[in-house]
């Protein structure tokens, strides 16, 4: 573990190159992320579309919530961290929209089953009627 | 191997250690078990596939993220995207399940329904069949009625159908009924007991001769033996009313035998069906 000049100079030079490459990275994205946040904002909607404000008030508001942040985030020039919590509100916008969905079939099925037993009682006195 | 025995190598080693031990990721270890678990839920493996190989590839991130030492924070994110993918899953599988549900409900009701219309049809066949039918028996009573009445020989007036007892003939001042009347009689009393329902109103006459009391009272006499004569065939007296009207409303001449006769009569207004019968008007 004992480093000689030499050695340590080469890490040095490294340390030196890998910085700058971490820099220039980090500088490629100093976009604010528009596209992202445009995807998150279109995973909401749909979500809002299949009625998650009601079949899901909780996770969209999550979602929501999530979307003011990451813009917040981008006028705070802070991108990366906007990219991340915006990728987090997508994921919330898009198990609201599934939930929803799912909510809305439970109900259907729910509603036909008591359509279904009133049409059987309405079968049932006719049969006794004929 | 020499700073094995120095003090500083071994501090170094305690930190490393302390820092592995202390860098537990409840949210990772929290994700990965849900994740686990829906990887043994068949319906969720059929069901969402993609979510749950993108929850997977979250994990290899983390992983590498641990490798490269990278912030608690940004392994947290993606343990989340990974809890919520899973979370997905499992929810794509209850409204996979749900729809098949919905499906087989939908045709169940639709069977139903039309189950349904088959027997409304079917019973508003039947109650049209049995409107024809009244309709038919309604006709049939109708024109048998017809035929009675025409038997009768009854004439359509304003007061309803009237009937005149041409063969009951009466005797000057007498209210007997001559014979040769029980034909007559026994018609209408038949009339009666076919329709029980109607009621019949009997309106005695007489000639000019004698006074208008006496003649009265012959009227009144008259009606009430044509309703005695009919009570003997079996009618009900409470269907018969009586009337007598003197010498008015003559329906011939009284200067002639012949057209006294024809005024020393009675008439038979029948009743409709609910039993009334309109009184005849007075003489202006």
């Amino acid at each position: 573990m004992i480093l000689n000049d030499l050695a340590l100079r080469t890490v040095v030079k490294r340390s030196v190159v890998a910085m700058t490459a971490v820099f220039f990275v980090s500088c490629s994205t100093t976009k604010p992320p528009t596209q992202e946040l445009a995807q998150t904002e279109a995973a909401i909607s749909q979500a809002d579309q299949v009625g998650a404000q009601d079949y899901a008030p909780l996770v969209i508001r999550e979602a929501r919530k999530k979307l003011q942040e990451a813009k917040k985030l981008v006028s705070e020039e802070k991108y990366k961290k906007a990219v991340r919590v915006a990728e987090r509100a997508e994921i919330d916008a898009q198990l609201a929209e599934a939930k929803a969905l799912s909510e809305k079939s439970q109900n259907a099925v729910q509603q036909l089953r008591e359509s279904i037993r009133l049409l059987k009682e309405e079968i049932e006195r006719n049969q006794f009627e004929e | 191997m020499k700073n094995f025995y120095k003090p500083s190598y071994w501090i170094f080693l305690v930190i490393v250690f302390m820092i592995a031990g202390c860098a537990s990721y409840p949210m990772v270890d929290e994700a990965k078990s849900s994740y686990e678990e829906a990887k043994n839920n068949a319906d969720v493996v059929s069901q969402a596939p993609t979510a749950l190989k993108e929850a997977e590839e979250q994990f290899e991130i983390i992983d590498n993220l641990k490798k490269n030492g990278a912030s608690k924070t940004l392994i947290n994110h993606h343990a989340y995207i990974a809890r919520q993918k899973v979370a997905y899953a499992h929810q794509m599988a209850v409204l996979n399940a749900k729809q098949d549900e919905l499906a087989q409900v939908e045709q169940e009701h639709q069977m139903l329904v039309a189950q349904v219309q088959q027997a409304e049809s079917r019973a508003a066949e039947r109650m049209a069949e049995r409107a024809r039918i009244q309709a038919e028996e309604a006709r049939q009573q109708s024109e048998m009625l017809a035929n009675k009445l025409s038997e009768l020989e009854a004439e359509r007036t304003e007061r309803g159908l009237v009937v005149n007892l041409r063969n009951v003939l009466f005797e000057s001042g007498n209210a007997t009924i001559r014979p040769g009347a029980e034909d007559n009689l026994a018609r209408l009393s038949r009339f009666l007991i076919e329709y029980p329902e109607r009621k019949i109103m009997v309106e005695g006459f007489t000639d000019n001769t004698g006074s208008d009391e006496i003649n009265q009272t012959l009227s009144e006499k008259r009606a009430e033996a044509v309703k005695q004569a009919l009570v003997a065939f079996g009618i009900e007296p409470n269907r018969i009313m009586t009337r007598g009207y003197g010498s008015q409303y003559a329906i011939a001449e009284n200067n002639s035998a012949a057209g006294r006769q024809q005024n020393r009569r009675v008439e038979v207004v029948i009743s409709d069906e609910k039993g009334t019968v309109a009184e005849r008007a007075p003489i202006q």
